[in-house]
């Protein structure tokens, strides 16, 4: 056994870039400042967090990779164009996700179950069976690396798909019916940041690697089903 | 048991004289109660057999200073939760004097009688002389040649270190109290190999463990021997040796293995208990040399939490062993700390009782039990749950609040300059030896090689294997032990990076505690957990000849 590098968690930002998302891209973008800022107040955290950007609309599209925000000058700008495909978006993880694992092997380190937050808007509308999809990447035998997901809805959002997205019920969130959606981004965001320090933080002391922050502005999506 | 006031507070406080007895008034260390109660409950794995003392044989009550630290500590009164020392406590003359088989769950009585170990109460004090053998005695090659020590040949009045000023003497260094034996010079070493011998309890020959033949033939003791005073010059700093300045060139620095974590000022730990950030260790007794340090993690550091991670080691005189504890804390259990601090001090505290009773081997199913067993009596306030539902709802709040690793461990010097032992462990902490700058992990499952996601997982105490699983480990002369928990252990890893490079200087003890706990505190960014280690070496390795 080598002497491990570091301990790391993969950290992974699916966020919709749908076309219903447009006016909603200035309060994403804040976010993912704030995030940084967040961050790189805390070095310690930040220190064992691999954080990857994803945005899927009709396909997915990665703006970070696997990035050490410490390095970071900034992190990138989402956009808003085309559907909702979930099922572009989980074949995706499940191809990146155990790539990405494994490259983070070779280079020494432990690794933890990668987390992913997951915020959408709506039902997905293109794409073929994005459930198969989904149990493919979450089944631990099919794939041993098979991320932890937090599923947030806002908006228009079924609150039993967004439920059906998570894996448990304690990690599935919708949006007070209602809320304004820039509030409900920023509670995402805010939920995101302290759900990723507070992890980082504990992921090496004998707690559950990920520990979830509930956001501001939700309600667990279990209540609403 | 009779009245809640008596219950298991008066077997703890020693108020009772029924020590160990159940509710109907049997003896519940007796095989054949203990077996037919085993019988009744077949969900209850079976204890080993627990091996009762010599007919005849009274356990003794060992000196003061042969406690771990916890069991100064006052007991609390009828109705508070116990203190964190371990239910260990005299009681009246007539009590028991056998030692309490490990309790099942459901016999609540015999639970307690194993967590508070073998009946402290009936221990007497060993009659002038016997723990301490015979008289002092160089031994055949002489008290400089009497042990093996290959590497490291004793050289009397040799500075230990030629860099700085001679190092502070273990502050229960044997030498330090033996009549006959002040010191003037504290910084002074004294021949090796010189120590009494003696027999003792444990002195017969032990399945798989060496019995204490000394050294030189002479019985471990600090108290009854004497040797001429001033037998050997003082020390004296080394010529040229360059004077301590505070400004030094890296005089204050922490130490780096890799690329550093953050630099940050720690917050302080909540206030009750006192816990404090760091804490070290270590002495020499008859043939072995002991280092521990605890220091807590940069996590915690930061966050203002205490330190969760604690170890106790002591020294068992009449059978030369060495006794210790290390545990780490489940940081999901709120109160962890307090949890590891009791699993210690009752793991300890247990095997000492059980050495005392002259048992060849402790039974580490009861040691496990008993730590368990305070844990969950922690949770009740020392009050007997009244039955298995009772007594599974304070187990869960056991596991909920004071979840905590363990290993658990004695080592003795063997006859031919190394050193024997057995450990048992329940969770993720470990122990490794380190021969020819190797580490060899002797709990190793090669689970971690084959994982692709690294888990965090343990089964910690209040639960434990039944029955326990020790393993055994031989060092040899030039060996280091090492007892450690995963915040040691996991940037170890195989012990060939940095950490490794930084741990291979234990091939030879620091020539004080503190050493090993600077050592410990090492920054390496990513590893923020705490840390805990003992280091245990054959005593002739202590560096320039210092005995």
């Amino acid at each position: 056994m080598r002497e491990a590098e570091g301990q790391l968690l993969p950290v992974y930002l699916l966020a919709d870039e749908s076309g219903s998302m447009d006016e909603y891209v200035g309060n994403l973008n804040a976010g993912m400042r704030s995030l940084h800022m967040a961050l790189l107040r805390e070095p310690m955290a930040a220190a064992k967090i691999r954080f990857s950007v994803l945005g899927f609309a009709n396909s997915v599209t990665e703006r970070l990779a696997l990035a050490d925000l410490r390095d970071e000058a900034e992190l990138p700008r989402l956009s808003a164009y085309g559907g909702t495909n979930y099922e572009a978006a989980f074949d995706d993880l499940r191809t990146r996700i155990p790539r990405d694992v494994r490259t983070l092997k070779a280079q020494g380190y432990r690794v933890h179950r990668p987390a992913v937050f997951f915020l959408s808007d709506g039902l997905p509308n293109n794409g073929g069976d994005w459930r198969e999809a989904h149990r493919r990447l979450t089944d631990r035998a099919q794939t041993p690396a098979a991320p932890n997901i937090v599923s947030f809805g806002i908006g228009s959002v079924d609150a039993a798909t967004v439920l059906a997205v998570a894996t448990g019920p304690d990690y599935a969130y919708v949006s007070v019916p209602g809320a304004d959606l820039g509030n409900c981004i920023a509670g995402f965001f805010s939920s995101l940041t302290k759900s990723v320090v507070e992890s980082g933080n504990s992921m090496v002391a004998g707690a559950p690697t990920l520990t979830v922050a509930p956001p501001e502005g939700f309600v667990m999506a279990i209540d609403e089903v | 048991m009779g009245t809640p006031e008596q219950g298991w507070w008066g077997v703890l406080l020693g108020l009772l004289p029924h020590g160990g007895r159940k509710r109907d008034g049997s003896a519940a260390w007796e095989e054949g109660v203990w077996r037919a109660s085993e019988e009744r409950s077949p969900q209850v794995p079976h204890p080993p057999s627990h091996p009762s003392p010599p007919p005849g044989r009274e356990p003794r009550t060992p000196p003061e200073d042969r406690r771990p630290s916890g069991r100064g500590l006052p007991g609390p009164a009828r109705g508070e939760r116990p203190a964190l020392g371990p239910a260990r406590h005299p009681a009246p003359a007539g009590a028991p004097t056998t030692g309490a088989p490990p309790p099942g769950p459901e016999d609540p009585a015999a639970w307690a009688d194993a967590a508070t170990g073998p009946p402290e109460p009936g221990r007497v004090p060993a009659p002038s002389g016997e723990a301490t053998g015979a008289p002092w005695a160089p031994g055949p090659t002489g008290p400089e040649t009497g042990r093996p020590g290959p590497g490291t040949p004793g050289r009397p009045g040799h500075l230990p270190g030629s860099d700085g000023p001679p190092p502070a003497q273990p502050a229960t260094d044997p030498w330090a109290t033996a009549p006959g034996n002040r010191r003037t010079d504290p910084g002074r070493p004294g021949p090796r190999g010189d120590l009494p011998g003696s027999g003792g309890p444990g002195a017969a020959a032990r399945e798989g463990l060496p019995a204490w033949d000394g050294p030189a033939g002479g019985a471990p003791s600090g108290a009854g021997p004497s040797r001429p005073s001033g037998a050997v010059p003082p020390v004296r700093p080394p010529a040229g040796a360059e004077p301590w300045e505070p400004s030094g060139p890296g005089r204050w620095e922490r130490i780096v293995a890799g690329r550093p974590t953050a630099v940050f000022e720690a917050k302080p730990p909540p206030s009750d208990p006192y816990r404090p950030d760091t804490f070290c260790d270590g002495w020499s007794a008859a043939g072995l040399t002991v280092r521990l340090a605890s220091v807590r993690g940069d996590a915690h550091r930061h966050a203002g939490v205490p330190r969760q991670d604690d170890g106790v080691v002591t020294w068992h005189r009449a059978t030369g062993t060495v006794v210790f504890a290390v545990a780490d804390g489940v940081s999901s259990a709120v109160t962890s700390h307090v949890g590891s601090t009791l699993a210690c001090r009752t793991a300890v505290n247990d095997v000492l009782a059980q050495l005392d009773l002259g048992r060849p081997e402790p039974d580490w199913t009861r040691v496990l039990a008993a730590a368990a067993f305070q844990l969950v009596m922690r949770i009740t306030g020392g009050r007997q749950p009244d039955d298995a539902e009772e007594m599974a709802a304070a187990r869960q709040a056991a596991s909920r609040d004071l979840a905590t690793t363990l290993v658990a461990g004695i080592a003795r010097v063997d006859g031919s300059g190394g050193v024997r032992g057995r450990l048992v462990r329940v969770g993720d902490s470990s122990a490794w030896t380190l021969e020819d700058g190797r580490f060899r992990e002797l709990f190793a499952d090669g689970e971690e090689d084959d994982e692709l996601i690294s888990t965090s997982h343990v089964r910690p105490l209040p639960w434990y294997p039944q029955p326990a699983e020790p393993v055994s480990f031989r060092l040899p002369p030039l060996g280091t032990l090492l007892v450690g928990t995963d915040g040691f252990g996991v940037p170890l890893g195989g012990g060939t990076g940095p950490v490794g490079e930084l741990f291979r200087v234990l091939r030879e003890p620091p020539a004080r505690p503190g050493v090993l706990a600077d050592l410990l505190d090492f920054s390496r960014e990513t590893f923020d957990d705490d840390r805990t280690l003992l280091a245990l070496w054959p005593r002739h390795r202590l560096p320039g000849g210092l005995s």
